[in-house]
């Protein structure tokens, strides 16, 4: 018996066996390996981290073990999945018969992976019959069941509900539900928090244990978040440029990388504790665009001449420590401890005199079809010169609708917003004009907030030129001193948008908000679309633009890491309320509110949890 | 979603050379409509010069000679001649030059104002745009023929720049709803907003930032909305509102040679070709161009 997906002899204790795989793209002219030899394996009732930046090749992996993949695809190596193999030649029947039984997906948007015109209940209920053979009655017993083991409040009543009626975190809930209505024995979860707040996220992340716990299924768990992996996954491979550059237990990378880009992601993430993250040089190359040697010895400060000329061998995830490096880094994690910028320390929220931009008793309604809808209220806080105020909260909290006010782009219902003294004019006034040069916004995507049709180099000359401010000549020399203070390199002013990468265009949008040497920077999750060792280098320049320019930053985050890495204060928003505003440190030591706590313990840290925050859980 | 950080070293290109490369792949078919149209083009340009007679010139004694035919006073005529005597191929040149005269000019001239409309519906929503929809939809109700056909009645024939905006104005909600609807996603789409951010005006915003990016979407429209410009134009024509003798279009000819297309054929059979093959290939071109501007099916610049 030959099949292509043949049956092998029952093999519960590992039910996802990878090895040598290679995944390439190929069309008629060329063909381009996305994931090269790579080998896993994960056993019953591990939960694998697959660790990467995004072009790494985690998710092109996870659908080619479950033969997922399109026509345009070929793999190579051999993949096992249960007690089936997976190959190209595997007919669509033969697949079928693995998905669901033998393993399942959860994907990262779970409202857009279910049917918006079908009730919950009935899919659950319809995918149950299919896969366990039963009739609708019984089929229903168990979707209610399972709605039940996903720990879906009032589940009764949520299985009549269609998916726009539930929040993100219950979609979730319902996906995971639907993935294990065939008692899989492997259920891949492709970032299946990242859209998530993190109060939902922790409760996910503890979901997905304790089901694990309960059925000994194997779970691959693909994030970027290295916090995440921390806090849910037992082993890691981290996966650079389609390969696993190293692989390991969660408590050894995590503590002592051995791969150099291991040890630049962990250093690139924001900690609670405030460590400020460092940014990786460089760029991922281009699946096509690969080093002979080593992927990562472009931006590797150990590499040597051999990294560049030879591929080290290849790191396996087979239980074992395992790492592709010709000089792996021994030794602890030792963390360079970076000097706190200086913060002046004064009540965030008292009156001061030299409030550069305040809000007093500040709300903000938005028209709905139903009437008005209050989306912030009461919100007393203000930003002085050289200050670094976090804004923070989950979705709907009301973080950006500060920026609005702040910005002018929303008048104020109630209250007032100042700068400077004076009202901040409304957007589209003659006033906003002079205000904009002092108050500036770098928004959440670069992508869309550039003009595709226009050169990166005439977008950030453009505030000068509406200005009327310098000559030619002055504009030009300012438009370099921009690219040059925002670390892009001078060439970079003739490309488009689409031809640079996100970090890059996220710099532009910076040097293009700085033209006009603002007083205020207000970001609005500036960071949240980049990949972590990007994210890393742009904190890192926020910081030395506010050292070097004395500017005052409102970062709107949802992330409280980056908050502590970066910020003098700390406001954090609530529904629309203002519940706890102060210093940075020492909200961060001992939160007064306790949803601040809530929201500190909840945050996946690749550090250990402060043990006060552990005790003001309680 | 996490963007990916690599960006891969992309070969620049001018757009010259990135529409001659696109151009060098097009199907035949779209190569000889693009000739075809070059052509016609150049002889609306020349048609003065390169026409063998006047094309106002009676000649009773050679009457309705057929295509290759020569006159009593020893002329060749290609094309023959029509019930006058006059020579064909040169009413034919001179009809191709009034014709494409008011569509060239008609098209602009509707693509300019309807996008207009569009942007100002965009701008100040609310009444405005209410107001602009309403009359967009009152206008795709109605056949346009009959709006220019009353208005005519009321105005007279004869006045050649009317007739031009009233062909041109034909199409004006289909320009104005793609304005408005790209305006509109342009504006939600973040760089409209951050460019106002930076305290630009709202002339900036639109001409030099939304236009640009809609620019694809109008100049398919154009295409497609240039050969109906052409049948209207000759259609009024041919009913004898539109161009008025002396002055010819292609409508007139079709129109004269319909008493004689039992005994000369040629008389609307050559200028009818003359119209199906001109808005077949603007029909093919605009297809292709359509092809070629989707952003979605082209990543590249």
């Amino acid at each position: 018996m030959e099949g292509p997906a043949e049956k092998l002899k029952a093999d519960y204790s590992t039910p996802l066996e990878i090895s040598g795989l290679t995944v390439s793209l190929k069309t008629k002219a060329w063909k381009c390996a996305i994931v090269e030899d790579v080998s896993l394996r994960v056993r019953s009732g591990e939960i694998l981290g697959l660790v990467g930046e995004s072009g790494s090749g985690k998710t092109v992996t996870c659908l080619a073990a479950l033969g997922l993949l399109g026509p345009a695809w070929q793999t190579e190596g051999e993949i096992r999945l249960a007690r089936t193999r997976i190959t190209d030649a595997a007919s669509a029947s033969q697949l079928v018969s693995v998905r669901g039984r033998e393993a399942a997906m959860i994907f990262q948007d779970a409202s857009a992976s279910l049917n918006p015109i079908e009730k919950v209940g009935k899919q659950l209920t319809k995918t149950v019959a299919r896969l366990r053979g039963v009739s609708t009655g019984e089929a229903r017993e168990i979707a209610l069941d399972l709605l039940r083991r996903v720990e879906m409040p009032d589940p009764e009543e949520r299985f009549h509900s269609y998916p726009f009626q539930l929040s993100g975190g219950q979609n979730q809930r319902v996906m995971i539900a639907v993935a294990l209505a065939g008692r899989p024995e492997l259920l891949f979860a492709d970032e299946p928090t990242t859209a998530l707040d993190v109060t939902v996220q922790s409760q996910i992340l503890d979901l997905i244990k304790s089901l694990r716990d309960e059925t000994k299924m194997g779970v691959v768990f693909v994030t970027h978040d290295l916090g995440v992996v921390k806090e849910v996954c037992d082993s890691v491979a981290v996966l650079y440029a389609g390969r696993i550059v190293e692989s390991g237990s969660v408590e050894r990378i995590m503590n002592a990388p051995r791969h150099p880009y291991t040890l630049g992601l962990i250093e690139s993430m924001p900690t609670l504790s405030g460590h400020v993250p460092e940014g990786i040089e460089g760029q991922v190359p281009a699946p096509d665009k690969r080093p002979q040697g080593c992927a990562f010895a472009p931006r590797c400060d150990k590499a040597q001449e051999r990294c560049r000329t030879q591929l080290p061998l290849g790191a396996r995830s087979d239980g074992g420590d395992s790492v592709a490096c010709f000089f792996p880094l021994e030794g602890n994690l030792g963390r360079t401890e970076r000097p706190e910028l200086s913060s002046h320390s004064r009540p965030a929220d008292g009156p001061s005199t030299d409030a550069l931009l305040s809000l007093k008793d500040a709300a903000c309604d938005y028209d709905t079809r139903r009437g008005k809808f209050r989306a912030v209220s009461g919100i007393t806080l203000s930003l002085n010169e050289g200050d670094r105020l976090a804004v923070i909260g989950e979705s709907g909290s009301g973080k950006s609708t500060i920026g609005k006010l702040m910005l002018g782009i929303e008048p104020t219902s109630e209250g007032t917003a100042t700068f400077m003294g004076n009202p901040v004019p409304i957007l589209g006034t003659s006033d906003h004009i002079a205000f904009a040069r002092s108050v500036q916004l770098v928004p959440q995507n670069p992508f869309l907030s550039l003009d595709p049709r226009a050169t990166i180099g005439s977008q950030i000359e453009e505030p000068l030129e509406i200005h009327g401010i310098g000559t030619r000549q002055e504009r030009r020399a300012r438009r370099c001193e921009l690219l040059e203070s925002a670390g892009l390199s001078l060439d970079l002013a003739t490309r488009y948008p689409h031809e640079i990468s996100g970090g890059q265009c996220q710099r532009a949008v910076i040097a293009r908000a700085l033209a006009l040497r603002p007083k205020v920077l207000i970001c609005d999750e500036a960071t949240a679309s980049l990949d972590v060792s990007v994210q890393a280098r742009i904190i890192e320049l926020l910081r030395e633009l506010h050292r070097m320019h004395d500017l005052s930053i409102v970062f709107i985050t949802h992330d409280l890491r980056l908050a502590r890495s970066l910020c003098s204060h700390v406001a954090v928003m609530r529904s629309g309320q203002l519940v706890e505003l102060g210093e940075t440190s020492p909200m961060f030591e001992a939160p007064e509110h306790p949803y601040t706590s809530q929201l500190l313990a909840s945050m996946p840290d690749v550090e250990v949890a402060d043990s006060r925050t552990m005790e003001t859980m309680q | 979603m996490a963007y990916s950080d690599a960006s891969s070293a992309f070969e620049r290109r001018t757009s010259t050379q990135v529409a001659i490369a696109h151009f060098a792949e097009s199907p035949v078919i779209v190569k000889l409509a693009v000739l075809w149209l070059v052509m016609i083009l150049f002889i609306a340009v020349t048609a003065r010069w390169i026409m063998p007679y006047d094309y106002q010139e009676t000649a009773l004694l050679s009457r309705l000679l057929p295509p290759g035919a020569t006159g009593t006073s020893g002329d060749f005529h290609l094309l023959g001649t029509d019930h006058l005597g006059r020579d064909l191929l040169s009413r034919l040149f001179s009809s191709i030059q009034l014709t494409m005269l008011v569509a060239v000019f008609g098209t602009l001239f509707g693509a300019v104002v309807g996008s207009c409309i569009g942007f100002v519906a965009a701008r100040f929503r609310g009444w405005v745009d209410d107001v602009i929809m309403v009359l967009v939809d009152f206008q795709a109700s109605m056949p346009f023929v009959i709006i220019a056909l009353s208005v005519i009645a009321v105005m007279g024939t004869g006045n050649m720049l009317l007739f031009i905006l009233l062909v041109g104005f034909q199409g004006w909600e289909r320009y104005a709803r793609i304005s408005r609807g790209m305006t509109l996603s342009a504006v939600n789409h973040g760089y409209a907003a951050a460019i106002r951010l930076l305290g630009a005006g709202t002339m900036r915003v639109y001409l030099r930032h939304i236009l640009p990016n809609i620019l694809a979407a109008l100049v398919v429209q154009v295409s497609i909305n240039f050969p109906e410009t052409v049948i209207l134009e000759t259609s009024m024509s041919f009913l004898g509102v539109g161009i008025q003798p002396p002055n010819t279009s292609l409508g007139n000819l079709l129109s004269y040679g319909r008493d004689y297309l039992l005994n000369a054929w040629w008389i609307a059979g050559v200028p009818g070709c003359t119209i199906f093959f001109t808005t077949l290939s603007m029909s093919i071109v605009g297809d292709w161009l359509r092809d070629v501007l989707d952003p979605t099916t082209n990543s590249g610049t």
